[in-house]
């Protein structure tokens, strides 16, 4: 077994997933149902209660109990088929333009905007699977994106630095030491108090990227600074420089290819962090703001002891978290460079 | 030692900058604790003038960070406005909190990760299996799989307050370490395949080493050479880590706090930047600071006393 093509294989599924999450949701991330509140998962079945064998899958409906809430019982002609690669009216309100949006699969619902929930509904009705995907995407978009400004950063300053020297480089590497002295997620939630609380919903997506990036560079900054410093000493970038090449084209030709590894391992190092980083700040209601899904966002609504217990569906983004980590550190370990005594864990460090 | 004065000298420059830092981004947030509090239908326009009369009228930013260190350095970090306590005693048991959450985090992690990371055979590789597992569970997951699991088990004692006032008591000792078991084993099992996987590869490497195979052939018994020798070779590096562990798990702590409910500085602090409650935000990060850099210092001090070459060249 291959362990790396697993991860490379589990890491293209994710990314399908979440790429095209329109196509993978059955229904919008933001409909609410007021009827089907904490509506338990509806398994996908081949085999129907009576013993048929049905070639269409099919779920099983429940119904709400009159007059109690979430609770509900099996209803009666339960066995709704699915069909495939549907046309979906997801208008939002009922007298505008319809938007048809094709979704891999779907029922003939009772009413508009009836769709089957593979994992259940949250507190408002919303399609767990549905947000999974769209959360899913907020996420690791800012993740990823934060992480690549953050390398961006940490590549530049690194390469300032080492090759400058002098006061630049006490300047620099002074910032980074007071930054890198505040543990990370600290330091987070420092910066995020200046930031406005509440500023709609694309506002917190471009703040929570900018932040993550512009607190994350400091560690693999330094590890760059340093490998920049051992790049320049290489007998072929003296001999370059002898030569009267210019300092850009020493970064460019020797420099720079020899940083690349680095980078890149600093990269897949900072990636789970801030994908953890930005879960946790969503979770604490510092993050991304509604109608935007995100995990976190979603684990908030399940903050409580008993909504675990008695919903645990509620808690699929943390399921789904693991084979996203797994494969990211999986190639991590496998591609990178050796890790370092500052490689940190996937928690927030 | 002069080489220690100086580190604590440069500790304390670089947590004054981090002071400094930390309260002029603060300074720099549009709105503040007041604007926050003009978004509740509750509070009239008067009590709000009232209670903004009441607090520091300084207003230049340098003006109020001289304020604010004469503060500090008289003890208190000054008031905290949502409390309307001096932020100091607020902290104080919070940190206590914190401090007893991370070190039983750390110990754990490092007892468990030297016993498991110095097994060897098939149960290395086991160890190696399970040490690559773990690390793709993110902590919050952990977390909640104890959590869940103790709630299965029904052995979760409803979390209190752990305070000092009780006084200690052997009941309050046993109560308290009752409660300290769940989160703290969830920081350390997070932790834990940082540690095993240095271990491992701390000492594949320090079994060759020259000193090593010296040792094996002069015939000592393994025990002997992995105590004597092959610990002490690969011991270096793993004291680093040990130092950079502490912020590791500060930060964990600080999910693992809110998640548990225990009422440690990560709450605090939560709390204090959802009211915009400046003083303790500034108070909180300076004290995470503090505690990384006691730890790095920790890991300095023992490398320095472990390690001979470092204290010559020291000198």
């Amino acid at each position: 077994m291959n362990l790396s093509r697993v991860a490379g294989g589990l890491l293209i599924v994710c990314a399908v997933f979440l790429m095209f999450a329109n196509f993978f949701a059955t229904a919008n991330p933001g409909a609410i149902d007021e009827n089907l509140p904490y509506l338990p998962p509806e398994g996908i079945h081949f085999k129907s209660p009576t013993g048929q064998l049905h070639l269409r899958p099919f779920i099983l409906r429940y119904r709400p109990v009159n007059g109690q809430f979430a609770k509900y019982a099996e209803a009666d002609e339960k066995i709704v088929p699915l069909y495939f690669f549907v046309r979906t009216n997801t208008q939002s309100e009922p007298g505008g333009r319809p938007a048809w949006v094709l979704r891999l699969c779907g029922i003939n619902g009772e009413y508009p905007g009836d769709s089957p929930h593979f994992l259940g509904t949250d507190e408002f009705g919303r399609d767990v699977w549905s947000r999974l995907l769209y959360g899913g995407r907020t996420t690791v978009a800012i993740g990823f994106v934060a992480a690549l400004i953050a390398s961006l950063l940490a590549v530049i300053f690194g390469l300032v630095a080492g090759l400058l020297r002098g006061w630049v480089d006490t300047l620099i590497m002074r910032l980074v030491e007071t930054m890198i002295s505040v543990p990370w997620f600290y330091l987070l939630l420092a910066v995020r108090a200046m930031l406005p609380l509440r500023a709609g919903p694309w506002a917190t997506l471009a703040t929570s990227t900018l932040l993550l990036a512009l607190i994350g560079w400091a560690r693999p900054a330094r590890i760059l600074r340093g490998a920049a410093i051992e790049a320049r000493q290489h007998a072929y970038v003296t001999m370059a420089q002898a030569s009267g090449a210019s300092l850009w084209h020493l970064v460019q030709w020797h420099i720079l290819p020899d940083l690349a590894p680095q980078a890149i391992t600093q990269f897949t190092v900072l990636l789970p962090q801030f994908i953890a980083s930005e879960i946790a700040l969503s979770y604490f209601g510092l993050g991304v703001e509604e109608p935007l899904v995100s995990w976190g966002g979603m684990l908030a609504a399940a903050q409580h002891l008993s909504s675990i217990v008695e919903y645990p569906w509620l808690m699929s983004p943390l399921w789904a978290m693991i084979p996203l980590f797994f494969a990211v550190h999986v190639l991590a370990d496998r591609y990178g460079c050796k890790p370092t005594p500052t490689m940190p864990s996937f928690s927030f460090e | 030692m002069r080489v220690l004065a100086r580190r604590v000298l440069h500790s304390l420059i670089s947590l004054l900058a981090v002071s400094m830092l930390c309260f002029a981004l603060l300074s720099a947030a549009p709105g503040d604790y007041f604007s926050e509090l003009r978004l509740e239908p509750g509070i009239s326009q008067q009590t709000l003038r009232a209670m903004e009369r009441q607090t520091d009228p300084r207003r230049s930013l340098a003006e109020r960070y001289v304020f604010w260190c004469e503060s500090a350095l008289r003890g208190d970090f000054g008031n905290s406005l949502s409390y309307h306590l001096p932020v100091a005693s607020l902290l104080s048991e919070r940190i206590a909190n914190t401090l007893m959450l991370s070190a039983a985090g750390l110990f754990g992690a490092w007892v468990l990760g030297l016993a498991l990371g110095m097994s060897e055979g098939w149960f290395a590789s086991l160890v190696r299996v399970f040490t690559s597992l773990l690390w793709s569970i993110p902590e919050p997951v952990l977390a909640l799989v104890l959590l869940l699991a103790a709630l299965k088990l029904h052995t979760l004692a409803p979390l209190t307050v752990p305070t000092s006032e009780a006084g200690w008591s052997l009941a309050h000792f046993q109560s308290l370490a009752g409660q300290l078991v769940l989160p703290s084993l969830a920081m350390a099992i997070g932790y834990l395949p940082v540690v095993i996987h240095h271990v491992q590869r701390g000492l594949v490497a320090a079994r060759e080493a020259p000193a090593v195979e010296a040792a094996r052939a002069h015939g000592l018994p393994y025990r002997r050479i992995l105590l004597h020798y092959i610990l002490p070779e690969a011991a270096n590096p793993l004291i680093s880590l040990f130092g950079l562990g502490v912020g590791s798990l500060l930060s964990a702590s600080l999910f693992v706090e809110v998640l548990f409910g225990w009422p440690g500085l990560g709450q605090l602090l939560l709390n204090a930047i959802l009211v915009r409650d400046t003083n303790i935000v500034v108070a909180g990060v300076l004290c995470s600071a503090v505690m990384l850099i006691a730890g790095n210092l920790l890991a300095d001090i023992l490398l320095w006393l472990h390690d001979p070459r470092i204290r010559e060249v020291a000198q």
